[in-house]
């Protein structure tokens, strides 16, 4: 078991610097394209990024939902992704939309693992029920995942629930800019001149610079003000929800009971009827059935 | 606009393809011509059965779509034009002294940000098609197998959002009797918490009734009914367990060697472009589906009803087939063709090819063989009243 957990997280951790490289990836790949024989290579740039980071979200994800889940925890994945696509599809004022302080708080109560299938699959959802499935998906999912990640590593203010509010909501703004600027790297190899810059042999690392200084130019002309709106609104609602609906997520994290993850390991030789030892891993999808 | 999902499936990718890899501006306004005249029709047909669909979507016709599209080529266009000073044709000139924008602003420039924006629609315009045409269900049927519980939480989700909007408004009726009026961001707190209490009281009924049945069973044998089977006891469950576990630990293993491929390939390639990079990522991909396939290897999955493939579906998914293969050999072989670089020393006026252009015309084949009606699921039992397949979890 405590194997499993370990190469759980070894997979999260590579898939996410996969990631995390897939992103930086057009900052690069122009450095190789600099005259019109060496460039058909920055074309693909786009194309390599979203196959990889779909795939990585992929891989993840059936590691983390292979054999693990109890039937509660599925249920209470879907009705919580379900949440939170509907508050994300909630039009707000200015481009508000509130994804990031229910999928916080939850993983900040449920934990990572949990906080990041959230994110990923509740970002699917409303792609799905709200026409948004795009070349942008895969890093929303990846990007949302992290969020429910990471949130899942705050220390637990159980005993100052005041601080608990402040920190999360910190978090939650924090994240709001950070997605943001993660997503706008989507379609970056497309708006970048960087790859344009004929004649100008510049060093590897000037490049880099440059490209990150004209990033940040564009972050600030289209998206800063949008990502502001976000994360200032999903911090007020932090401050002003987390309160209570982190004592009912508490509560039931306890009815619930699903932060035992039942084990493999050891399949019950004499006494086995009856569900309640979760061994998810033959049930069969029950569709059509 | 009813295909089978899978060719559907098949059109998105080649049509993304094209969308991502092309950079020549007239082969991207064909794209664009072949892939609108889908999007035209599948807005039509959706118009048309809007009402019918258990998830209400946003209507999407061109109106939608073009003010996204175009305000994308818009700031595309202008964010190169002012930031890319490079070119002999020089429009103005802006002083040298304000940041990041000063310098010579070229005819080159212009061009370049106006194909790449041309670039950017087509890919929105692919998707915005595929949008229009998805439903949810049925794709969700087609998930690999290692994700059938991934699948199964998405699916919970989705029947889960009409269910949710009823409670809603029922809180949100009884509150309203209750003398609540909404002042300010607290006032959300009577609505909202009790949704979610609600919500997780329904996700625990919903958990028991999955454990009812059968779900976390292991179902024993080739011949039980999926998922149905009570585990049985002795030595035979034991060896299932064993056997998957170590099917387990094999795909950990090239789980892990297939990110490891891919974050050395990354690495590599935005070092040098040379084949080693390429070939990593290739590698990796492959050992990470790999390790997917061995992950559902063990489950089964039984449909009660499915989708009918026709001759249409056929001749669709051939032309994306053949589009796909075409681009991916012109992107192997002669890339330059698909790449443009209107600065010096090369020409700026964009080229055209016929091999890419016939392939880009291909995508146009839905329209072509697009059927009248909207095509049933059909059903493997008779006796089963209409729409009981959906969400029997």
């Amino acid at each position: 078991m405590r194997r499993e957990s370990w190469t759980n997280a070894l997979i999260l951790l590579m898939a996410s610097l996969v990631g995390v490289a897939a992103f930086a990836y057009p900052f690069f790949s122009p450095m190789v394209a600099s005259g019109p024989t060496a460039t058909a290579h920055a074309q693909d740039a786009p194309l390599v990024t979203l196959v990889l980071t779909l795939l990585c979200v992929i891989i993840v994800v059936a590691n983390l939902t292979s054999r693990q889940m109890s039937a509660r925890t599925v249920a209470v994945l879907g009705v919580l992704s379900a949440v939170n696509a509907v508050l994300r599809a909630i039009p707000g004022p200015a481009g508000f939309s509130a994804i990031f302080f229910l999928l916080a708080l939850c993983g900040y109560v449920y934990g990572g693992t949990f906080g990041f299938l959230m994110g990923v699959l509740s970002l699917l959802v409303s792609a799905l029920i709200g026409g948004g499935v795009g070349p942008w998906l895969p890093y929303q999912m990846l990007s949302t995942g992290w969020i429910g990640l990471t949130s899942g590593w705050l220390p637990n203010l159980r005993r100052w629930p005041r601080a608990e509010r402040v920190l999360l909501a910190t978090w939650v703004a924090l994240w709001g800019f950070a997605f943001g600027a993660i997503m706008n790297l989507w379609f970056w190899p497309y708006v970048s001149a960087m790859q344009a810059s004929p004649g100008q042999n510049w060093e590897p690392g000037l490049r880099l610079y440059e490209g990150l200084r004209r990033y940040g130019a564009f972050y600030a002309t289209t998206s800063l003000w949008w990502d502001l709106t976000r994360a200032a609104g999903n911090a007020a609602l932090v401050i002003f929800l987390g309160g209570p609906l982190i004592k009912v997520l508490r509560r039931f994290k306890h009815v619930l009971g699903f932060e035992t993850a039942p084990s493999v390991a050891a399949p019950c030789l004499d006494n086995c009827d009856g569900p309640q030892h979760n061994i998810a891993h033959d049930a069969q999808t029950t569709e059509g059935g | 606009m009813s295909f089978h999902t899978l060719t559907w499936v098949a059109w998105l990718c080649a049509a993304a393809f094209s969308a991502l890899i092309n950079g020549q501006p007239l082969q991207t306004l064909l794209l664009i011509v072949a892939v609108g005249i889908v999007f035209t029709l599948a807005s039509r047909v959706s118009l048309a059965g809007a009402s019918s669909g258990a998830v209400s979507r946003p209507a999407a016709g061109w109106k939608t779509f073009l003010s996204l599209g175009l305000w994308v080529w818009g700031v595309a266009t202008i964010f190169n034009l002012f930031f890319a000073h490079a070119g002999r044709f020089v429009l103005f000139t802006l002083p040298r002294s304000w940041p990041l924008i000063g310098g010579p602003i070229t005819l080159e420039g212009l061009l370049y940000g106006l194909s790449h924006g041309a670039s950017l629609f087509a890919v929105l315009l692919v998707f915005a098609t595929f949008n229009l045409v998805l439903d949810a269900h049925r794709l969700l049927r087609w998930l690999p197998a290692g994700l059938f519980q991934a699948g199964l939480v998405i699916s919970i989700a989705l029947s889960f959002i009409p269910q949710l909007m009823s409670s809603l408004q029922d809180i949100r009726e009884a509150q309203r009797v209750r003398g609540h009026r909404f002042r300010g961001l607290r006032d959300w707190i009577p609505l909202f918490v009790p949704l979610i209490t609600t919500a997780l009281e329904r996700s625990l009924t919903l958990a028991e009734s999955m454990e009812a049945r059968g779900f976390g069973g292991i179902a024993v044998g080739s011949d039980s009914v999926a998922g149905t089977r009570a585990p049985t006891r002795g030595t035979e469950s034991f060896s299932l367990a064993r056997a998957s576990l170590s099917g387990k630990s094999l795909s950990t293993a090239l789980t892990l060697l297939g990110l490891f491929a891919l974050l050395a390939g990354l690495v590599l390639r935005s070092m040098k472009p040379q084949a080693p990079g390429t070939l990593l990522l290739l590698g990796g991909s492959v050992l990470l589906l790999a390790a997917l396939y061995l992950q559902g290897r063990g489950f089964r999955r039984s449909h009660f009803r499915y989708e009918a493939w026709s001759p249409r579906d056929t001749w669709v998914s051939a032309a994306s087939i053949l589009c796909l293969i075409t681009l991916s050999v012109v992107q192997w072989r002669l890339p330059s063709l698909l790449y443009f670089y209107p600065y010096p020393p090369s020409n700026p006026w964009p080229g055209f090819s016929p091999v890419v252009g016939l392939a880009t015309t291909l995508l146009a084949a839905p329209a072509l063989w697009a059927p009248t009606v909207n095509r049933p699921l059909i059903t493997a039992n008779p006796h089963r009243p209409e729409g009981a397949e959906k969400e029997s979890v």
